[in-house]
């Protein structure tokens, strides 16, 4: 975890009311804070207004081959209002990386993986997806893989990274998709069928019938909820990415806890920390 | 004056103590902002603060409140943890050791249900070695029973202050609540029953109502109010606090900077502890005490002492 200013290379809007902000670190241990940042990690962007005094937690979406963080959030508040307004070359403090984030090594020897991202939850998986094509994550085991890539949006107007995505495909971004061996398949879904099939991305994974060894998910409570019951009826992992309010984001004002299924080891009471512990938790572990 | 004394004289001493336990620099964490196994070390040298706060610790494991547990408010934020934390052995077993690990001053706060999770929780840390100093929370707007009940009952702050007295060696630090007409009365009800300092602020009950929903924005319903929107208070409570009793004072609420600290330690505070700050900026400790000691510079002040209690 580092703290420290960076500076805004590029700010722009990429949809109404979203907001796709790159940082280059400033300091120079903030390039420790790139390098140790992972898929599903997340940074606090302190607010550079001093009435709204509590950090917001934004998840990383890319880490660009300049070396700089790239995040995309909505404009939900006046918070995240203000950092949109906020110039390129003007300077931000950062927390990063902070939590845990998914669990690449847990994809090693599995054979199908599902990704899915569910509106503002689609950023972060663009990360991971990235990792999980590029990390070379087969292994002499595993050395072919499928990766399903399942994107869920409420309509086409609130499509994001549709063409980021598809991006990966190309062999010129990622020049070693050959060696490496893992094939993937883009599915979008729209609830009102603008754009890819109709419905959810659950309804969408029974009706193309795509079958999982292990699921990595970010999205709305009621997806992720959707996601521990497949996970469960399945008997397969599910890694799911949780938000919940925080003010610290490190773990230590116990802010942002989530409930357990049982005991937890470090806090001996059915509670983790999001901020700390997770954000990203096996779909068997809590109460959603 | 020689050459050599001036030098001496540029940097002017901070050291403060609190019931003959001397602290480094007047600068500590508040409980329950700072976590208890460090973890802003990554962020900040521990050993550079005058002491180390834990958040509350009970006799036994407890869960907190439901969630939201937090909301930002103007110049300010609420919460309402309920004082979730693992119980006084996983405390010394696991976070003691790391804390102690930093090498500056450990002050534990305590909290309990009833007269007796006091009395059992003071009982357990009397003779632990590496505890400077215990501070009761008595004053925890987020839980039912026990916290502000005792907190702001003059009568029921001087049966606790004189139970938890006879079960500790420890010096006792009575954290008070500001939701109470006189602050000056429990003050003196902490210090008639043998308290050696008072803490003060804890947070203000407060109310956030989401009106979209038509419900409390927090789980709890109500939170404690914290963050410089309410400095102005606190400040105002510490000098009436300083006026009313002899005990030294540990002042918080809101403080931002090295001026707010001053204007506490003005009021009457031996030492500051900065609580929601932190989250907003995790170096907020260090910059603090630097900013003190700049001040005292610009104003060739060359003792931290000397402006204690000066209103
Ligand atoms: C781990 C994590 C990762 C996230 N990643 C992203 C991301 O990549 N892109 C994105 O658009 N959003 C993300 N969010 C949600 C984002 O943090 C909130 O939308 C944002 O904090 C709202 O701030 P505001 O100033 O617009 O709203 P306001 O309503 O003004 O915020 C008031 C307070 O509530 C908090 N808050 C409000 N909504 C949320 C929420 N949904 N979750 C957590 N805190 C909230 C704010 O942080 C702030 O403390 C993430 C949340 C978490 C916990
Ligand atoms: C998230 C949070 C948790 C807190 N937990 C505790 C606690 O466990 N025990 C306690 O005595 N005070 C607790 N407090 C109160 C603070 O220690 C402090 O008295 C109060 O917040 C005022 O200082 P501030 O305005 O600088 O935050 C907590 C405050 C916050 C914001
Ligand atoms: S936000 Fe403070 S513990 Fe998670």
């Amino acid at each position: 975890m580092f703290y420290g200013q960076m500076e805004i290379v590029s700010s722009e809007s990429i949809r109404k009311n979203i907001q796709l902000m790159v940082l280059a670190p400033l300091e120079s241990k903030m390039e420790g804070a790139v390098k140790e940042a992972g898929p599903g990690q997340f940074a606090m962007l302190h607010s550079p207004d001093d009435s709204r005094l509590l950090p917001r937690p934004i998840s990383i979406y890319d880490i660009t081959k300049e070396g700089f963080l790239a995040f995309i959030f909505a404009l939900k508040g006046e918070g995240t209002r203000r950092l949109s307004e906020l110039m390129p070359g003007s300077r931000l403090y950062v927390t990063a990386p902070l939590g845990n984030g998914f669990p690449l090594e847990e994809a090693k020897e599995k054979k199908r993986i599902t990704v899915i991202g569910g509106g503002l939850g689609v950023p972060p998986m663009y990360f991971l997806s990235k990792a999980l094509i590029n990390s070379g994550s087969c292994s002499a085991e595993v050395p072919k893989k499928n990766l399903d890539i399942v994107l869920g949006y409420r309509s086409e107007s609130e499509l994001i990274l549709e063409k980021e995505f598809e991006g990966l495909k190309s062999p010129d971004s990622l020049p070693d998709k050959e060696e490496n061996g893992t094939q993937f398949f883009l599915h979008f879904a729209s609830d009102d069928g603008s754009f890819g099939s109709k419905g959810n991305v659950l309804d969408l994974i029974r009706y193309k019938g795509i079958e999982s060894d292990i699921i990595f998910a970010c999205g709305p409570k009621p997806m992720l909820r959707g996601i521990q019951a497949v996970a469960q009826e399945k008997g397969i992992p599910a890694y799911l990415s949780l938000e919940e309010r925080m003010a610290c984001g490190v773990g230590a004002c116990l802010g942002c806890v989530v409930k357990t299924r049982s005991v937890n080891e470090h806090s001996l009471v059915k509670n983790v920390r999001v901020c700390k512990d997770g954000p990203v938790f096996l779909s068997s572990e809590v109460e959603l | 004056m020689s050459v050599k004394n001036e030098a001496v004289d540029v940097s002017p001493k901070l050291e403060t103590s609190i019931a003959g336990i001397r602290f480094q620099n007047p600068v500590m964490n508040a409980s329950g902002t700072f976590g208890n196994s460090g973890e802003y070390s990554q962020v900040i040298n521990l050993k550079d603060l005058g002491a180390i706060v834990t958040k509350g610790v009970s006799m036994v494991p407890w869960e907190g409140n439901g969630t939201p547990r937090v909301a930002e408010t103007p110049s300010g934020m609420m919460n309402a943890i309920g004082l979730q934390n693992p119980g006084v052995e996983a405390f010394l077993d696991r976070d003691l050791p790391v804390l102690r690990g930093f090498g500056t001053k450990i002050i534990v706060n305590i909290c309990g249900h009833s007269i007796e999770e006091y009395e059992a929780v003071s009982e357990r840390l009397s003779e632990i070695e590496g505890i400077d100093m215990l501070e009761v929370n008595v004053s925890c707007p987020n839980v039912k029973e026990g916290g502000i009940a005792f907190g702001t009952d003059p009568g029921k702050l001087s049966l606790v202050t004189r139970s938890i007295r006879k079960r500790t060696k420890k010096p006792i630090i009575l954290k008070l609540s500001p939701n109470v007409t006189s602050i000056a009365d429990m003050a003196r009800a902490a210090e008639s029953e043998g308290a050696d300092a008072v803490s003060l602020i804890n947070t203000f009950t407060a109310m956030k109502i989401d009106i979209r929903q038509r419900k409390f924005f927090l789980a709890n319903g109500t939170g404690g109010l914290s963050g410089p929107a309410i400095h102005p208070i606190a400040v105002r409570m510490v000098y009436e606090a300083a006026h009313a009793v002899k005990l030294p004072i540990i002042g918080m609420g809101g403080i931002a900077s090295g001026a707010d600290a001053i204007e506490m330690m003005m009021a009457g505070a031996s030492a500051v502890a900065v609580g929601m700050m932190q989250f907003s900026r995790p170096s907020i400790l260090i910059d603090v005490k630097n900013q003190i000691r700049d001040f005292l510079i610009d104003e060739g002040i060359g003792d931290i002492r000397e402006i204690i209690g000066i209103l």
